[in-house]
């Protein structure tokens, strides 16, 4: 983490909007699959490896979130923390997952998890030029969406238009990312 | 839903993303970068071309997932209950039986 502080101005490092776009395209890649795992059902869950892409995709994102803190002086106080809250959220869903823990004590976490996320990103990281403070409010609006729809899952966590949705709020916030320029 | 159907969407998954992304950069090098050199930096961070990779590698996970779903049954398709199940405390274990079977 310290070496992470003192490189922060090199070539290699992306710049803040080329960071938005690799967390797009990563966000992009998991709600691609939470969509093709509402449609394949049961047969998704047949290889354990193909069940822990989606928490293990929301954990390295939560790590690169970390990451970002440490390299990038600006929001480094929201990042770590939102990096925090996902990469906690991805380890309890990974062990919801692998039937290692039950649906009411993995929600406890990721429902405020994603609804602290969504506080930060969407009100308190909400500043700077229109579309940027858009963007956030944008983005704390979809991570309000899926704590929504993780609420009502618990209730029917067989049902698939709600797996779909969740599916579906992932692409939304991968297109924010990917399309406006919530770091501008 | 058919399981035709599921089995299409799901193969065409990559395929598609990795026609936006063709088309989104397609775009953008006709607006943006008709005077401007296109960079390495340019494909690595670039929406257009991080949406083409995102597509390739949906398209590993999802084409194989599509063959599975069209040899599947509606009852495989069908999501399961994950996470743990408590524990029932309310059965006799096997080694608590009398030997005839019936509780001690």
């Amino acid at each position: 983490m310290i070496l992470l502080a003192h490189i922060g101005d090199y070539w290699f490092v992306p710049a803040p909007l080329e960071s938005h776009h690799w967390f797009g395209a990563g966000f992009l890649f998991v709600g691609v699959l939470l969509v093709a795992e509402s449609l394949a059902g049961g047969v998704w869950f047949r290889s354990r490896l193909r069940a822990a892409i989606w928490p293990a995709g929301a954990m390295f994102m939560g790590e690169g979130l970390i990451v970002v803190a440490a390299l990038d002086p600006a929001g480094r106080v929201i990042h770590f923390s939102v990096g925090l809250l996902v990469l906690v959220a991805g380890w309890l869903e990974l062990r919801y997952r692998l039937g290692l823990a039950s649906r009411f004590s993995t929600d406890v976490v990721v429902v405020p998890a994603l609804l602290g996320s969504g506080f930060e990103m969407g009100v308190i990281h909400a500043h700077g030029a229109m579309m940027a403070a858009a963007s956030h409010v944008a983005l704390g609006l979809t991570a309000t969406g899926m704590a929504g729809v993780r609420v009502l899952q618990a209730r029917n966590p067989s049902s698939f238009a709600l797996y779909l949705s969740m599916g579906l709020l992932v692409i939304t916030l991968a297109l924010i990312l990917l399309v406006f320029d919530p770091g501008g | 839903m058919p399981i035709r159907t599921r089995a299409l969407i799901i193969g065409l998954a990559g395929p598609a993303t990795q026609a936006a992304g063709i088309t989104w950069e397609a775009l953008h090098l006709a607006t943006a970068h008709l005077d401007i050199a296109l960079t390495p930096r340019h494909i690595a961070f670039e929406p257009g071309f991080l949406v083409i990779l995102v597509g390739f590698l949906v398209s590993l996970v999802c084409v194989p997932l599509a063959i599975e779903v069209a040899r599947a049954t509606p009852e495989d398709v069908a999501l399961p209950q994950l996470g743990a199940v408590p524990e029932r405390h309310d059965r006799i274990e096997p080694d608590r039986r009398g030997i005839f079977g019936g509780a001690e």
